[in-house]
């Protein structure tokens, strides 16, 4: 019995040793001077709350809600424009649930960030010092933003959620996001984004009741120059976790087929 | 004249509504967001369930053949922000007044704007 103590504190220090390695690893490079002292001086900023997008939305762009104009300024290359304006998506001027392209619908692809900032779910914020996690009804996902290290490691896999390191500056929390697949969308529409894509989200709490998201886009392989969004969420007081978001792709498949065949609704309630 | 006033308060009222419903993985653009379609109906299932909450009922056509609808609303994760829904909201058997945005395509789907109950409450599809 005493042996298997043993073994289990010493399995449990040398986990701990592990993750501490690997932390200090990856956190080794130039830490930019401004931000380690912006980090050193700020307190942690209160985001306390569950957090609902409401209306979801659509879009980065806040003067085109409906997201009406895919050409709205954002600077595209070439070729992603071509891409965007190819996709079928159920938002936006060409909407259509018809052989959809939207990868999520189609396939139930994970909805990562920043995209699931417009699915009507809640999130919420767990802070501690060495890390801030980002819990999603969504998927469910949670995103793990590094806070004792100021550096991306120098060759990340690409990955669905990417690397996100972060730190606060005086009521922001500023979380730094690169090493994303190509396979997702940045919002609803279907602007594409390469592995190059570089994200910057910036959360500062407005009010008790309002937290406000700006967001910046930097990925020259599919935009000319940086660009940037905004997005508002309200605090939500009916509960986290009551209805976690499972993708059912055949849910998804189920409705736009119905939708998409007005002779075959059927008399009776669909099957469930 | 009065019916024209009635018509237009509708179609009013939709478009307001139209500003504040919420939507999970689709827009508004296949739905005629500028009308509002009312029928007396009877609920034949209610499915509270992601990614759409859906409203089953059966209503007379104008030739009185009756026809069956399904009408999606936002959903439970964002239902449950409103006032008045649950799984239990609606039942088979229901007779209700319900207001809703049809398809363009012609299906027989709808976006749901409000649902009168027999006892006159009023479920709203906006916060």
């Amino acid at each position: 019995m005493r042996n298997h103590i043993v073994i289990l504190a010493a399995a449990l220090a040398l986990a701990i040793t592990l993750v501490e390695g690997v932390h200090s690893v990856r956190g080794q490079g130039g830490s930019p001077a401004a931000r380690s002292k912006a980090q050193k001086s700020a307190q942690a900023p209160d985001l306390s709350g569950e957090w609902l997008p409401d209306p979801p939305g659509c879009g980065w762009n806040p003067d085109d809600p409906q997201c009406s104009k895919l050409e709205d300024g954002t600077p595209y290359q070439p070729w992603a424009l071509q891409k965007l304006k190819s996709e079928r998506a159920g938002y936006g001027q060409n909407a259509t649930f018809e052989d959809t392209t939207d990868p999520y619908m189609k396939y139930c692809d994970p909805y990562v960030n920043p995209r699931i900032f417009f699915n009507p779910t809640k999130f919420k914020f767990i802070q501690t010092a060495d890390t801030v996690y980002i819990l999603n009804e969504m998927g469910p996902f949670w995103q793990q933003v590094a806070m004792n290290r100021k550096t991306h490691p120098p060759d990340t896999d690409p990955q669905w959620w990417g690397d996100s390191i972060g730190w606060y500056e005086g009521d922001t929390f500023v979380v730094d996001m690169v090493g994303f697949n190509d396979r997702t969308w940045l919002d609803q529409v279907g602007r594409p984004h390469t592995d190059q894509l570089h994200l910057i989200e910036r959360f500062r709490r407005v009010d008790s009741e309002h937290l406000e998201l700006n967001i910046t886009f930097d990925d020259p392989k599919a935009y000319t120059k940086a660009w940037t969004g905004k997005k508002v969420f309200k605090a939500s007081h009916t509960g986290m976790g009551r209805y976690m978001w499972v993708c059912d792709v055949r849910a998804n498949q189920r409705f736009d087929s119905d939708f998409e065949k007005p002779a075959a609704i059927p008399t009776t309630p669909a099957a469930k | 004249m009065k019916r024209k006033l009635q018509v237009a308060i509708l179609i009013a009222a939709g478009l307001i509504l139209t500003s504040t419903v919420a939507f999970a993985h689709h827009g508004v653009a296949v739905y005629e967001m500028s009308k509002a379609t009312t029928m007396k109906a009877t609920i034949t299932d209610f499915e509270w369930a992601q990614p759409h909450c859906q409203i089953y009922f059966d209503a007379p056509d104008d030739k009185g053949e009756v026809r069956h609808w399904a009408i999606e609303t936002p959903p439970p994760t964002m239902m449950i922000e409103k006032e008045g829904w649950g799984r239990n909201a609606l039942k088979p058997g229901d007779v209700v007044t319900i207001y809703f945005h049809a398809a363009k395509n012609g299906s027989l789907r709808g976006l749901l704007i409000k649902v009168v109950k027999a006892d006159g409450k009023e479920l709203f599809n906006r916060p």
